[in-house]
């Protein structure tokens, strides 16, 4: 043992490579945002929080712009501020370091599709979240900010969350019969007088029931109290065929999702509400441009 | 004893293929790689006053003058063109503009610009209505680089690109590009014929934006001045690039536009006329004469009227915008709101229940039938009433158009027209109409200020859609 770690140290030592060794290390040069990258994200969660845009990050058949420099800064204090620093104020560092994604990748525009729609932000395999349309970031439009940016990163980090951990296969038979697959989309089905009722956050949770677990997670999290009781009021009836109102399905829903939270991963979901909600109200204070 | 032979033998093998393994170059791969990214910055950072790029979006677009100087980090870019909705508009006052650049090992070097600059990116730029953009890149191969030029591929499109420092004879970028300006103020493209040798081969036509040349040319004429048998395009399009003296056509971006003859895309069936030994043609424009002229003297493009007598701006107005006017304190004269504010009265007291409300007008070529067409038409909610007009400029003038009613339109909701009918006649009985444009340069106006020759207190302001 004694020797096998005196081995472990010598290896551990700082040697260079060879200078004929086809491993190159890049001839980088850091810039002040760069630095703070690293110390705001890669050292405390390893994460590698992507400026310059790669397209091998997204699909290349794709059409995009990169990110603008100064947007950029401000969404990466913003991401810091109301989602690391928010999740690691209730839990801890090591929980952001183990399961929040490891690449975040900007992009400037929009992934605009041929019928004229266009994909908010994405997700690949719980390790990537793309976030699209930073040149259109305004941080003073707080429901922007959660419509285009953190709703999404919310949705995306829970889908990690259940994906390693799963979630009571009780919640999956509350609306068992009502999702619709990839016709979530249809046109007559994407109204809000149709899958409020229903027990449906939003159009998209209809999709199945994993998507329907994370979209309750990330509304409940990035929107206030007051939108959230709007919806279960908007709720409170009852749709063709159902035998229960919109927001009795929806509150049983919830139930199970704060108890998946603090019992699988001790996150109180309304502690951690709580501390979005605060931290949102002091983006004003928040210095996003200087580094 | 055979398997000690075995043991024996088989470590000889592995050793043998080991020594056959020969080094081609006298550095691995990445320090090549290495290498080549080093000196191409050095090259990159050497000219203080920065770099041309003749950058090649979607070929119908035409080819762009960059003005690029790096350093550091950072890429400072002007341009000689500015996308707006989707839509190039042309020479705009060049404005300083920033990003961040790299050189990156893949596919060999590639040129990334990987912020977002407004420029840099305005091809790439995508939108509801132009998903893709207008076919730009923003990475570029770098397929040659040496200290006076740099040969670049974009990875998207695939379209070769050309960088090299400004010239010496040029203070500064801005100055070049300026020059650039110039060459496309003087030399637009509009009405040309094409001669070769100096015989007459046909007509050409062009883009108001005078970056494309669609060539519909004559092809027993070709053949008569060519001598040659194998021709069979007889439609192309030809992106350009203007310079300070002329402009330069790239022989590999020449497109077969024939609508029945698909497969042909080799430069000499497309372009008869060009030398396909060459890279490109490059073409000076002679002033005095007003036409472009080939290096070798043999191909000419001549105007067939002196552009000069029909002002730029008006020529634009009418062969490719559409404008629109909103009511709004300033945008027009008391007497077009008096008649304006009583159009929408009655129209919103008749149809007003039923989505009726006058909002604006679109003014300029239709956007149904076709540019041949020129229409006013009347935006009333739910409905639309559309009347034919002709627009014209006004012979022995600069900055005059005449608007008349005309054949066409499509008045979809007829009632309406004993309502909108008193606006129609506003242009019409006070024409001709001398076109004041704002901002005051050569090409397409943001806004244009109509005001009747006859009675000056009669003008209306409609904005460049």
């Amino acid at each position: 043992m004694v020797f096998t770690l005196i081995i472990s140290a010598i290896s551990c030592s700082d040697e260079k490579l060879d200078e004929n060794s086809v491993i190159k290390k890049p001839n980088v040069t850091q810039n002040a945002f760069d630095i703070w990258l690293y110390n705001n994200y890669t050292l405390p969660y390893n994460i590698d929080f992507k400026y310059k845009m790669e397209d091998i990050e997204t699909s290349t058949s794709r059409v995009l712009v990169p990110a603008e420099y100064t947007k950029a800064v401000a969404i990466a204090k913003l991401v810091k501020h109301l989602c690391t620093d928010a999740y690691g104020e209730v839990s801890n560092e090591a929980f952001i370091r183990l399961y929040f994604p490891k690449v975040l990748h900007l992009t400037g525009s929009a992934a605009w599709l041929s019928n004229g729609s266009r994909v908010l932000g994405e997700a690949e395999g719980g390790r990537k979240i793309t976030l699209f349309e930073i040149n259109e970031l305004d941080p003073t439009n707080i429901e922007a900010l959660n419509e285009y940016y953190f709703k999404t990163i919310h949705h995306e980090f829970s889908h990690i969350l259940h994906q390693t951990k799963d979630y009571s296969p009780v919640y999956k038979d509350i609306t068992g019969t009502d999702y619709l697959s990839d016709s979530w989309d249809d046109p007559s089905a994407t109204s809000q007088n149709v899958w409020l009722p229903k027990g449906f956050i939003s159009a998209y949770a209809r999709k199945e029931p994993d998507e329907d677990f994370v979209e309750m997670i990330a509304h409940y999290l990035v929107y206030n109290n007051t939108w959230w009781n709007a919806m279960l009021t908007a709720a409170n009836i009852t749709a063709s065929g159902n035998n229960r109102t919109g927001k009795t399905i929806l509150e049983e829903k919830l139930t199970i999702v704060k108890d998946y939270m603090f019992k699988t991963w001790n996150v109180d979901l309304d502690v951690l509400k709580a501390t979005i909600q605060r931290r949102q109200g002091e983006i004003g204070k928040l210095n996003l441009y200087d580094l | 004893m055979k398997k000690i032979l075995l043991f024996i033998v088989f470590p000889l093998l592995m050793q043998s293929c080991l020594y056959e393994d020969k080094n081609y170059f006298e550095e691995s791969a990445s320090a090549r790689i290495e290498g080549k990214i080093a000196e191409t910055k050095n090259i990159l950072l050497s000219h203080s006053k920065g770099w041309i790029l003749y950058y090649f979006p979607e070929l119908e677009h035409g080819g762009h003058n960059y003005a690029i100087s790096f350093a550091g980090e950072q890429a400072k870019i002007a341009c000689e063109s500015k996308v707006v909705d989707a839509k190039v508009k042309g020479c705009t006052p060049v404005y300083n503009d920033s990003c961040l650049y790299d050189i990156i090992p893949e596919q060999g070097a590639i040129l990334t610009f990987n912020t977002y600059s407004e420029l840099l990116h305005q091809f790439r730029n995508p939108s509801a209505s132009a998903y893709h953009g207008l076919g730009g890149d923003y990475e570029f191969i770098l397929t040659s680089v040496e200290p006076n030029e740099i040969k670049l591929t974009g990875k998207t499109t695939g379209h070769t690109m050309r960088m090299f420092p400004v010239p010496d004879s040029y203070e500064s970028k801005e100055r070049y590009l300026e020059a650039v300006q110039a060459t496309v103020a003087k030399s637009k493209l509009g009405s040309y014929v094409l001669y070769y040798e100096g015989k007459f081969v046909d007509s050409v036509t062009g883009t108001a934006r005078g970056r494309y040349l669609s060539y519909s040319y004559n092809e027993i004429k070709i053949k008569e001045v060519t001598k040659k048998d194998d021709t069979v395009v007889t439609v192309a399009h030809i992106p350009l690039i203007y310079t300070p003296n002329g402009f330069i056509v790239y022989h590999d971006k020449i497109e077969n536009a024939s609508r029945n003859v698909t497969s042909i895309r080799r430069t000499e069936e497309l372009l008869p006329l060009f030398n396909p030994d060459m890279e490109y043609t490059e073409f000076t424009f002679d002033e005095t004469n007003s036409k472009f002229v080939s290096k070798d003297g043999k191909i000419e493009f001549v105007k067939v009227y002196p552009l000069a007598e029909l002002n730029t701006r008006i020529a634009d107005f009418i062969e490719n915008s559409y404008f629109e006017y909103y009511p709004g304190t300033g945008n027009a004269c008391s007497q077009f709101d008096g008649l304006w504010n009583t159009a929408a009265m009655f129209l919103d007291t008749f149809y007003g229940s039923q989505g009726v409300a006058l909002s604006d007008i679109s003014i300029g070529y239709d956007m149904l039938m076709g540019r041949d067409k020129y229409t006013l038409i009347f935006w009333c909610g739910r409905y639309n009433a559309t009347y034919g007009i002709d627009v014209k400029t006004v012979s022995g003038t600069t900055n005059q158009i005449s608007i008349s009613t005309a054949a066409g339109g499509n008045l979809n909701w007829t009632v309406f027209g004993i309502f909108l009918d008193s606006l129609v006649n506003f242009f019409v009985n006070n024409s001709p109409w001398i076109v004041e444009t704002e901002p005051d340069n050569y090409e397409l106006p943001e806004t244009v200020k109509l005001i009747s020759a006859a009675n000056p207190d009669m003008w209306i302001y409609i904005e460049l859609y």
